[in-house]
């Protein structure tokens, strides 16, 4: 049986993301760092699609973890990863803390790309794979209320694209998905017009059909395309004027 | 989707899990709150039985073996055939062999079976040197003598409900030849059926079929088959080649009058012959038949096996053949084993004296006859097999297994939660 791993997805859009692909008929691995919460959903899915389901416990900032799951996952068999693993922070507090810089700059970048990386190697030795990988429309251009968690997901953004070079011949798609804004606890406290924020279930589906399809760099919901092609052709001294 | 044991008397309506790997099965089985392992359903019974089976299927490797030693390690769903056909061409056999080659290391464990030797070897896991155990919590404990010794002695022969036995170390027995040299002794009752056998232990291994027609004053009298590895190899292929299984319906043949005639006409075909087999033909009969159905067609077949001590085996097995004569049920395959001294393991079926093995096509009026029978075993202080038995109450199981108690008190620690449950488990309340 051949599985297809969610890594972060006990959080909003992975549950939805989880659901997507066990409607239809994919075995899913659930990989999240609270296992409860993983466990949960793992039984949730096997209890409502007639698919089986598992669960693994990670935290991608903690390297001795890593290596024991790069160990198990030599025995398990995985068509493809899909990561929502995100963590957004608080840049008035990451001023201040060294802390919490790492912690944002660890989960959305250096610690995700060993993860990464861990499965980079794993589908070439089996000579197939995809990835989905969710980054931000943040990545594209840093703004004062989140540049840390910006900049960390723009690093994301350049490691993946080199990685999808890398990839290409390989038979291992790597689809990048940059995310506008979506209803869920990481947007909760943001005031954002109804226009400009998604669903999470419609924003699952949608990363279910754009990996299915192996595109490239996707955009999503699609006028985020747009937007930044504004926000990104501002000229930089008006744009360091612009309250965002 | 519908599982079926072998003997096809029972079905269930369960999900199959088959993990490819240790690592996914330790993954899948935590997301279950109840679930069963099943080897492959060689039994007659609901052991394997429950809503959620994980099957041993494909964990199937041979890790580790030594020609010098005779210590094999493999996993679990190593089936007996698996294993034979890898050791025997280097003169190493399994010290105990059941009567079907499709059971797998961890059903062998889980029944603590027994083969045409007990009086020599003993039942299997008196050869396991140790095992690792996957349990309720995720855990795998490597049990042996001297480390979880008593979770050991409840995995043998605890029928899958401690938790998965994953991976099995066993020492071998060194045998002079694949080939076995065998006899066919007729006999004229069930006293000289018992003296044959008791004049024959010095033989490798040993099993008398009893014919069920003949008259109440001759019950008992049958055929001894005897069995001694054979001092030269007369083929250099160690195992003959196993010819597939016949799965063609013939459960039609197999009546009530066909079937006196065949336990008038085989004795016969006996008399006393020494012959040269090969080691399949002489441990498998059964495998020679896919499944049940084939026999006995769709309501399939029903055993009922018991062991009695040495000191009350011909009173037992005389009384328990004359219930069935009264109860006119035709007994289509009677089988008689010396069995050795029992172990420690809490639900190991032998004891030290006969062990009787009738099959019969299932029918409901067996009921009755089986509740009588259960009372004469309960008489002679003897017991019934846990693996071929189908029916038989809570209370007679607790007599016949009085040391459940302690299994209750392992299943307490390693499994509080009752995750590995089957319908058996279920039904004898464990
Ligand atoms: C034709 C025939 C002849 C037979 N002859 C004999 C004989 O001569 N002597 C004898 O003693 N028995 C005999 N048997 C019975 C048979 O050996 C046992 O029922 C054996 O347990 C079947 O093994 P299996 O691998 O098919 O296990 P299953 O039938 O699938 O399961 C049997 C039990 O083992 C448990 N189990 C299986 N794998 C594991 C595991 N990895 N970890 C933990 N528990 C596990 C199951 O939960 C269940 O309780 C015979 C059966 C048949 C069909
Ligand atoms: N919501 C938005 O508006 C928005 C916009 C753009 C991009 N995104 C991106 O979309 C993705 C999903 O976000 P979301 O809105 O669904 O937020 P979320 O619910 O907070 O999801 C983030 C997920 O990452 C997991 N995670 C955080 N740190 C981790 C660590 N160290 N190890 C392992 N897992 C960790 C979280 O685990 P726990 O469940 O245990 O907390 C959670 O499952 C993120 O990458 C986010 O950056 C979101």
């Amino acid at each position: 049986m051949s599985y297809v791993a969610i890594l972060g997805a006990t959080g909003d859009i992975g549950i939805e993301l989880a659901n997507t692909y066990a409607s239809h008929g994919h075995a899913v691995m659930v990989i999240g760092r609270n296992t409860a919460a993983a466990k949960t959903l793992s039984k949730q899915l096997m209890a409502q699609y007639p698919i089986k389901s598992m669960h693994l416990t990670l935290d991608v900032n903690d390297t001795g973890a890593i290596k024991v799951f790069k160990r198990d996952i030599q025995q398990l068999d995985i068509k493809g990863v899909v990561s929502v693993v995100g963590y957004l922070g608080d840049q008035q507090k990451a001023e201040s803390s060294d802390q919490e810089t790492q912690l944002i700059i660890n989960t959305n970048f250096s610690s995700l790309t060993f993860v990464i990386q861990v499965f980079s190697q794993y589908f070439k030795t089996k000579k197939s794979g995809f990835f989905a990988i969710i980054t931000s429309v943040a990545g594209d251009r840093g703004k004062k209320s989140n540049y840390t968690y910006g900049a960390a997901k723009a690093g994301l953004s350049t490691y993946l694209s080199g990685l999808r070079n890398q990839l290409s011949g390989l038979n291992i798609p790597l689809t990048e998905i940059k995310l506008g804004y979506v209803k869920t606890k990481m947007s909760q406290d943001k005031q954002i017009s109804k226009y400009l924020s998604a669903e999470p279930k419609e924003i699952a589906q949608l990363i279910y059909k754009n990996q299915q399809k192996n595109k490239n760099i996707v955009y999503l919901p699609l006028k985020w395309y747009w937007i930044m092609k504004v926000i990104k052709s501002i000229p930089e001294f008006v744009f360091k004027k612009i309250n965002l | 989707m519908k599982i079926s044991n072998w003997a096809h008397n029972t079905s269930h309506d369960a999900e199959l899990i088959s993990p490819t790997s240790v690592v996914e099965l330790k993954l899948l089985v935590a997301n279950y709150d109840q679930i069963i392992t099943q080897g492959n359903q060689a039994n007659y019974n609901d052991c394997a039985l429950a809503e959620k089976i994980i099957t041993t299927k494909q964990l199937n490797k041979i890790t580790e073996f030594n020609p010098d030693t005779g210590i094999i390690t493999c996993q679990s769903g190593v089936n007996i055939k698996q294993l034979l056909t890898h050791i025997t061409p280097q003169k190493w056999l399994l010290p105990v062999i059941p009567g079907t080659y499709e059971a797998t290391i961890g059903g062998a464990i889980a029944s603590d079976v027994h083969g045409k030797n007990h009086y020599h070897f003993g039942s299997f896991t008196e050869h396991v040197l140790s095992l690792s155990l996957l349990t309720a919590q995720g855990q795998i404990i490597q049990c042996d003598r001297s480390q979880h010794h008593d979770l050991l002695l409840n995995t043998c022969g605890g029928m899958g409900l401690t938790g998965i036995v994953l991976s099995v170390t066993i020492q071998l027995i060194k045998i002079s030849s694949s080939q076995l040299v065998s006899k066919q002794i007729k006999t004229t009752s069930l006293k000289n059926t018992l003296l044959t056998m008791e004049q024959h232990t010095h033989e490798d291994y040993m099993v008398a079929w009893i014919n069920g027609s003949s008259s109440k004053e001759q019950m008992g009298l049958g055929i001894v088959n005897l069995a001694s590895h054979s001092d030269q190899d007369k083929q250099t292929a160690a195992v003959a080649p196993i010819k597939k299984p016949m799965s063609l319906p013939i459960s039609w043949l197999l009546n009530p009058i066909t079937q006196r005639l065949f336990n008038w006409f085989y004795p016969f075909k006996a008399r006393y012959k020494i012959k040269h087999v090969d080691l399949f033909t002489f441990f498998f009969p059964l495998n020679k038949i896919k499944d049940a159905k084939v026999l006995y067609g769709k309501k399939g077949v029903t055993q009922y096996q018991c062991v009695f001590p040495q000191e009350h085996s011909y009173d037992g097995i005389l009384e328990l053949l004359l219930l069935v004569k009264k109860f006119k049920q035709t007994m289509y395959l009677i089988s008689m084993k010396k069995m050795g001294p029992a172990n420690k393991n809490t639900f190991s079926f032998p004891l030290k004296g006969y062990t009787l093995a009738i099959d019969f096509k299932m029918d409901q009026r067996l009921k009755e006859l089986f509740t009588q029978m259960d009372e004469t075993v309960t008489k002679y202080c003897g017991k019934v097999y846990l693996c071929k038995n189908r029916r038989i109450s809570k209370e007679v199981f607790q007599k016949h297994y009085p040391q459940y108690v302690n299994f209750k008190q392992v299943k307490q620690q390693v499994d509080p939660q009752g995750k590995f449950q089957s319908l058996l488990s279920q039904r004898l309340g464990l």
